[in-house]
């Protein structure tokens, strides 16, 4: 169990190093003015955040929304544990893990551990520029963007009863002077993002306490052999 | 008097359930995998420390590698099914191209760092809950278990123990079986010296193994009915038909309040007002589905009039070892629910250090007591008892 432990820790050092180090595709503030580009729109409503409108330049052929979401945001939406990466339940760390959501009159606190509930949830949408909005019927991991078009994100609470709402910001570049663009979005509350090789001492406490826990078990089992 | 307290005896089976099931479900909030093998690391601890020396005691290896199994199906499911939506492309497998029409599916391709960590997480949670049931199993003899079961659930019991018996009595009826058919086929290929098989012939395992297995089978069963019978076993109740009436109708509505309550704890949210972080309407229907139940067994077991053979005890040792997976469980639910719940969920999108905090550790730590304040296990290899004393 120790090695085990020791295993997995030395492989995530090593792979936190490796993190971000490729080329991204580059993201600035506002609407895209191009037919190649693809624009960024983060509406989160009721959770009182600054709406996020990005573009993003130099995607690759066939690129998908969650590479295009991460180019925006500069960091990775979080997914929920049961369904992967794929299933965002937290951009830009809205709604965080502490934030009490009030849904039907009783309180939930999203944990991205299983399936985000209907009344509270992240939904995906596009358009061409000066389209509409269109609700997506593929999940963010398998649609391809459209060069020039739209990727909305738009959180939705308790709208049981209409369904989700589209992002309140046009998808066209006119609308751009009503809506101030973000901040840098970056907002996540308590957690800090993994930095190289620093190791935080909680990390180091853990680990050492299931080393002692394993030895324990170790030197219990060996004496009752023995004895 | 600690003297005492630490004389060996096997502890009260349920309060090895109480305890592993406790921390079971603590376990089943949590993805923080530094919590999680720390976990498994305690329970491990426990059940190493406080295990009998019966047969089942021996299978928790058996449950570690379940849990070993767990994570890596896991992991590598995974990576069979689009492993890549992660910014940390670790390596890129040739990709199975499937039809447009199942889009929504991607066969192998780029896997990432944070798609194995996804998987290592929510595996680990799933092995932990089984090592835990494992845990149990092993601290506590399955056969105590269903002797300390209530008077109602006697019947109930006592088939268990029937059918728990049988299997290992059919093994050895169908290896003397074949004994006896090895020596006596030597003396028939003797006596024909070979030629066209007949149909009996063929059909002669039937004739052979079946027959006389299933034949032992049902004199055995002959025999312990008959045992059982002289024994008093097979006597009805005193009850009338209005208690019984009674006792079924409450059974029945506890059970249905039970199952509407874990219909609201798995249909996120729950509805009604909450104080403290506990649904008033789920906790209702919790506490009156479990005092129907037990008023039911009360009342069925009332009229059940049977003797214990040296009666499983409950003492300070057990309550002390159950209020250790308690403490340990409703840490973990306070924080969820009340406190700081960033440590339980360590987000991996960004990646994020795991970290146990001090009310993780805290919690930990009590898990691992009972390992060193329960009394040690009675061993048969001779050592005085408190089976003794009593």
């Amino acid at each position: 169990m120790r090695r085990l432990a020791a295993v997995l820790l030395g492989g995530l050092l090593a792979l936190a190093g490796t993190a971000g180090a490729h080329a991204a595709p580059a993201a600035t503030d506002g609407h895209c003015t191009d037919g190649a580009s693809v624009t960024v729109v983060v509406d989160f409503q009721e959770l009182d955040e600054d709406t996020i409108i990005r573009c993003v330049r130099g995607l690759a052929d066939g690129a998908t929304g969650h590479e295009a979401l991460v180019a925006a945001l500069g960091e990775a939406p979080s997914g929920t544990i049961k369904d992967g990466p794929g299933f965002v339940c937290r951009i830009a760390g809205h709604p965080a893990a502490d934030t009490d959501l009030v849904l039907g009159g009783s309180t939930y606190r999203e944990d991205c551990v299983v399936t985000p509930p209907r009344e509270a949830f992240w939904s995906y949408w596009h358009a061409s520029a000066g389209g509409d909005w269109t609700y997506a019927s593929f999940g963010i991991a398998n649609r391809e963007v459209q060069p020039g078009g739209y990727e909305g994100w738009s959180f939705s609470l308790d709208t049981t009863g209409s369904g989700p709402v589209p992002p309140r910001s046009l998808p066209t570049a006119s609308d751009g002077d009503t809506v101030e663009p973000g901040g840098d979005g970056r907002t996540g509350s308590g957690s800090e993002p993994a930095s190289d090789g620093e190791v935080p001492m909680g990390t180091v406490a853990g680990v050492g306490f299931v080393g002692a826990a394993a030895l324990a078990g170790g030197v219990v089992w060996w004496r009752r052999r023995e004895g | 008097m600690i003297k005492r307290y630490f004389l060996p005896r096997p502890l009260h089976p349920f309060a090895w359930w109480g305890f592993a099931l406790a921390i079971a479900v603590a376990a089943s909030t949590t993805t923080n995998p530094l919590f999680l093998l720390g976990t498994i690391a305690v329970v491990t601890l426990v059940t190493l420390a406080r295990r009998g020396d019966n047969p089942w005691a021996k299978g928790y290896k058996l449950y570690l590698l379940l849990g070993l199994f767990v994570v890596a199906f896991r992991v590598a499911f995974r990576v069979v099914f689009g492993g890549g939506d992660g910014p940390t492309v670790l390596f890129t497998l040739p990709e199975i191209p499937l039809p447009d029409f199942v889009r929504g599916i991607r066969l192998l391709g780029p896997v990432s760092l944070e798609s194995l960590l996804y998987g290592l997480y929510d595996g680990l949670r799933l092995a932990t809950m089984i090592i835990c049931v494992g845990a149990a199993n092993s601290l506590a003899n399955p056969k105590r278990l269903l002797a300390a079961l209530p008077s109602a659930l006697y019947e109930l019991g006592t088939i268990l123990i029937v059918s728990f018996s049988v299997f290992p009595q059919l093994g050895e009826s169908f290896l003397r079986v074949m004994r006896v058919r090895k020596l006596r086929r030597r003396q028939s290929t003797m006596a024909d010296g070979g030629g066209r098989k007949t149909r009996r012939e063929r059909l002669g395992v039937v004739e052979t193994i079946i027959i006389p297995v299933l034949s032992d089978a049902l004199e055995r069963s002959i025999a312990l009915a008959a045992s059982m019978e002289v024994r008093g076993y097979g006597r009805s109740g005193v009850a009338t038909g209005r208690e019984r009436l009674t006792s079924t109708a409450a059974g029945l509505g506890g059970v249905m309040l039970l199952a509407v309550w874990s219909y609201f704890l798995l249909a996120r949210p729950g509805i009604g007002p909450s104080v403290l972080g506990v649904n008033l309407l789920e906790a209702a229907l919790l506490v009156g589905g479990v005092a129907a139940v037990v008023a039911a067994l009360r009342m069925a077991g009332r009229h059940v009039r049977r003797t214990r053979y040296r009666r499983d005890r409950w003492g300070v040792a057990e309550t002390l070892t159950v209020a250790c997976g308690l403490v340990m469980a409703l840490i973990v639910h306070y924080l969820r629910v009340i406190g700081d719940p960033t440590a339980l969920n360590p987000s991996i999108t960004p990646l994020v250090w795991p970290t146990l905090t001090f009310p993780l550790l805290a919690a930990l730590v009590v898990a691992a007591l009972p390992a060193f304040i329960t009394p040690p296990p009675s061993l048969t290899a001779g050592r005085p008892t408190m089976e003794g004393v009593s």
